[in-house]
């Protein structure tokens, strides 16, 4: 009998969810009595055997590519690593002249080295991912082209996780070709930090550098830090069931039969849809963080506040900040810096100036980086226009600058005003809702149609109980929405102003702990959209 | 060391503190009738909560087959013996455990059919702790109770009246007919029951025992659901419980199922047409136990007749539309 019919009835999705039954009260906590029962130095090997369970429990057999992926980035991060010693011992004793030539020599064969694996890695990914997208779109040009020609368009099973555990090993891999971490020659280390189960179904993408040697060092769990990671858990869970399960129904009935609504309300279900999105996913990562913190390990934050940025520069900076940063990091530079871009910078500073110039290398950039990010979504035009979406309003956002604090000169407006900073809040919130409509829409088209709705018929006309009940909902389910949102709101402007709010609550009284606890947790238990009824809603972000 | 007793210890307090609140939660969020605008789920299978106490003879346990494939009124009509269906969409047998078990906190059924579908059918063990959860601290089933609830709850009692007209079974007339190619053919071959069912089906015969029932696994025509490997399987662990097994797939020639006719989905479920032959036989098989009388003159089952006469009247008005 296989392991997961006996968990799980033989369904692996059954725990995707870090929310599910199956992985709270069933994985999990057996995870814990384990790996407090082990000796010291067996802990991380449990890890490495609950993570690979975990992703076989999820994705079966799948487990292999995860497998491939990190016996490939072992095997190139050594190969790489063998390059940079042999070109440290070339140039030993050597003239200065003859040095660069021979740096230049290894540097070559390691970019090689290099671009080989990215394209290994990456080539898997756009061809599970990618390829029926790819096929589809060139059938389409050859019916245009009215050429007899028909593509069959591939259909694979994808793994788990496969987009972020990607960008795990193409990072490892360049930070050890700039030498900025040594190669690991221990595979298990190297498997630990690709496999750790709590982050391998969305993220964070951690660097090497952030989490190898943690996960490498866990020790005991420790009273403060189970303490703490539960309560961030019981956080995460209620943003995914009293929020983002909750407003599910309106948002896929609006999304499937958007031509039966008015516009206000098409809105009103575009900005459901990207509430339920932040707290689905920011809800996850409060579950990861705090698992990770229960075995002692922190990785990177996801999220920071995005609906306080002021502008959609600022958003991407706050809203899954380890993808963002990956694209900054391994995109975003690499193109900025790179010698034909540094040209083009150059020529164009002379021509435009100091403000412009520069802007021609960096939009190039930035079109690459969310082009990407459009793609690493899905594959559909509507992530792609996503992308470009967002490349457009920063891309404004940089050229306008000069011209938007002229104008505040002008007007005499105080960019630290409460009131402005309030207005640019909104304005950002705004667009970004737009934005995400295009994303959760299910073809391009349907998002300018529901678009057009908004703009032409923007009513609340039929807006009553009647049309909530056709949408799966009530006023008392928006209700406890609207009260859970305050909460959290509340919350977050407490973290805004640098407060912990878990530290600070560690700091009261026994009584006050427990009785916000219990709150919390009874909150969820009587609020939660779960049990008859309810449809589980899959993780969203487990799908990209 | 004094520091990770006392962490234990604080675990323990915090988690004891926390079931008693669920606890106080679970009784206040109980509904108080058993209605779905009370809250109760699957309404019509738990209207035997209602029955008035020891006036089932035969409760008839399972899946969708079991309220497709049975009609207590028919039984009542012809023989005057009462039955219910406990039958539940996409039945688990954790689920039909509870039930037999409800049951017989009221009833004291003298036979238990139980619809053998369901055994076959597969699940996890979160399910099982979903469901035992649910079980012993109803706030996690009931706590969408939360739009309803009113102080007037937090006073009264559980008292259950909701009596369900047709007992459990779901009226439906139209036919869909199925295709019967393989149908029963004969084979060999075996299709293993999970552990877990197994393992409540022996608690079934214990909770049967314990209460002086009399158990009979009965499987119900289904072309799509049936089939002989699932029949083989039935009847070894019959046998090996020792226990009656009825299968009605193999007794065409006193349930003349016509699958033109008699199916209101391609031979998934039975229509009320097949249900009515399937009943006749369920009722001519109770007769002959001689374990029942004919109460259709009993002044305290007058009740039975007023529903039968309703039951008449709504499926006069349904062949009307």
């Amino acid at each position: 009998m296989q392991l997961s019919t006996l968990f799980l009835g033989g369904r692996y999705d059954t725990m995707t969810s870090y929310f599910s039954i199956a992985f709270l009260v069933i994985f999990l906590p057996v995870c814990l009595i384990l790996y407090s029962l082990l000796p010291q130095k067996l802990r991380k090997y449990f890890l490495l055997v609950a993570s690979y369970g975990f992703f076989w429990l999820v994705s079966g057999k799948l487990v292999i590519y995860l497998l491939l992926t990190t016996l490939s980035i072992h095997y190139f991060g050594l190969w790489l690593d063998r390059i940079h010693r042999a070109r440290n011992e070339a140039v030993k004793g050597v003239e200065k002249a003859e040095r660069k030539e021979i740096k230049k020599r290894f540097l070559k064969q390691s970019r090689w080295v290099l671009a080989f694996a990215i394209v290994l890695h990456i080539g898997v990914l756009l061809t599970l991912k990618y390829s029926p997208f790819f096929t589809t779109n060139l059938n389409a040009v050859f019916t245009m082209l009215k050429l007899p020609l028909q593509l069959q368009v591939p259909s694979y099973l994808m793994p788990i996780g496969i987009s972020f555990f990607t960008l795990q090993a193409v990072s490892y891999l360049i930070d050890v070709y700039r030498e900025t971490i040594p190669a690991d020659d221990n595979i298990f280390r190297l498997g630990l930090f690709m496999s750790f189960f709590p982050q391998i179904v969305e993220g964070p993408i951690c660097r090497y550098d952030q989490t190898a040697q943690q996960l490498w060092e866990v020790k005991g769990i420790e009273y403060h830090n189970l303490s703490l990671g539960l309560q961030r858990v019981a956080f995460g869970l209620m943003k995914k069931l009293v929020i983002a399960d909750r407003l599910n129904p309106l948002v896929k009935e609006v999304f499937a039969n958007y031509a039966d609504y008015e516009g206000g309300v098409i809105a009103l279900a575009s900005l459901c849809y990207t509430i339920q999105l932040y707290m689905d996913f920011s809800g996850t990562m409060d579950a990861v963080m705090g698992i990770g913190q229960i075995f002692g390990v922190s990785m990177p934050e996801n999220f920071k506040r995005p609906f306080f940025s002021k502008t959609i520069s600022e958003f991407w900076m706050r809203w899954h900040i380890s993808l963002g940063a990956w694209f900054k990091d391994y995109i975003f530079y690499p193109v900025t810096m790179s010698k034909p871009m540094k040209k083009l910078t150059t020529a164009a500073r002379k021509k435009l100036g100091n403000h412009f110039g520069p802007l021609l290398a960096g939009a190039v950039a930035l079109f690459l980086v969310w082009l990407c990010n459009g793609l690493w979504h899905g594959a559909g035009w509507n992530y792609i226009f996503f992308g470009m979406y967002h490349f457009g309003f920063i891309l404004l956002g940089n050229i306008a600058a000069p011209a938007v604090k002229w104008l505040h000169r002008k007007c005499h407006i105080n960019p630290e005003w409460f009131g402005y900073r309030v207005f640019q809040i909104i304005r950002t919130g705004i667009l970004v809702v737009i934005g995400e409509m295009f994303f959760r829409a299910s073809t391009l088209q349907a998002g300018f149609a529901m678009l057009r709705q908004m703009v032409t018929n923007f009513r609340f006309a039929t807006l009553n109980g009647d049309l909530l009940k056709q949408m799966g909902v009530d006023w008392k389910d928006m209700g406890i929405v609207l009260v859970t949102i305050l909460i959290i709101f509340a919350i977050s402007v407490w973290n805004e102003k640098g407060v912990i709010v878990r530290e600070a609550l560690a700091k009261k009284p026994v009584v006050v702990r427990w009785a916000v606890l219990y709150a919390l947790i009874l909150f969820i238990v009587i609020f939660g959209a779960y049990g008859a009824g309810y449809i589980p809603v899959d993780p969203i972000y487990a799908n990209f | 060391m004094k520091k990770a007793w006392k962490n234990i210890l604080t675990t323990i307090l915090f988690i004891g503190i926390l079931i008693a609140l669920l606890w106080i939660l679970s009784v206040i969020f109980q509904p108080r009738n058993n209605t779905s605008a009370e809250g109760i789920q699957d309404e019509q299978a738990n209207g035997i909560l209602a029955e008035p106490e020891n006036t089932i003879d035969a409760v008839i346990l399972g899946d969708s087959e079991t309220y497709c494939g049975y009609i207590p009124l028919e039984l009542w009509r012809t023989y005057g013996i009462t039955t219910y269906v406990c039958g539940t969409t996409q039945q688990k047998m954790y689920y039909t455990c509870d039930f037999l078990r409800k049951t017989f906190e009221t009833q004291r059924p003298k036979v238990v059919f139980l619809e053998t579908n369901a055994f076959f059918r597969d699940y996890g063990y979160a399910q099982i702790i979903t469901n035992t959860l649910e079980d012993k601290l109803p706030i996690f089933r009931y706590h969408d109770r939360w739009k309803t609830i009113q102080t007037q709850d937090l006073i009264d009692d559980v008292e259950y009246t909701n009596i369900e007209r047709d007992k459990g079974y779901h009226y439906y007339t139209k036919a869909d007919p199925a295709d019967t190619n393989g149908y029963m053919q004969e084979n060999s071959g075996k299709i293993s029951i999970p552990k877990k069912n197994l393992r409540y089906i022996r608690e079934i015969q214990k909770y049967c025992e314990e209460n002086d029932a009399r158990l009979v696994l009965i499987s119900t025509p289904s072309t799509k659901n049936w089939n002989y490997k699932k029949h083989n399987s039935v009847e070894e662990l019959a046998k090996e419980l020792g226990v009656e097994y009825i299968d009605l797939n193999l007794q065409s020639d006193q349930v003349a199922i016509d699958w033109n006719t008699d199916s209101r989905d391609k031979g998934d479920h039975l229509n009320y047409n097949g249900a009515m032959k399937v009943t006749d036989y369920v009722g001519k098989y109770l007769k002959e136990t001689e374990l029942f009388e004919d109460k259709r003159e009993n002044p305290d089952y007058a009740d039975w007749n007023t529903q039968l006469e309703a039951f008449d009247q709504y499926k006069a008005e349904q062949q009307e539309q």
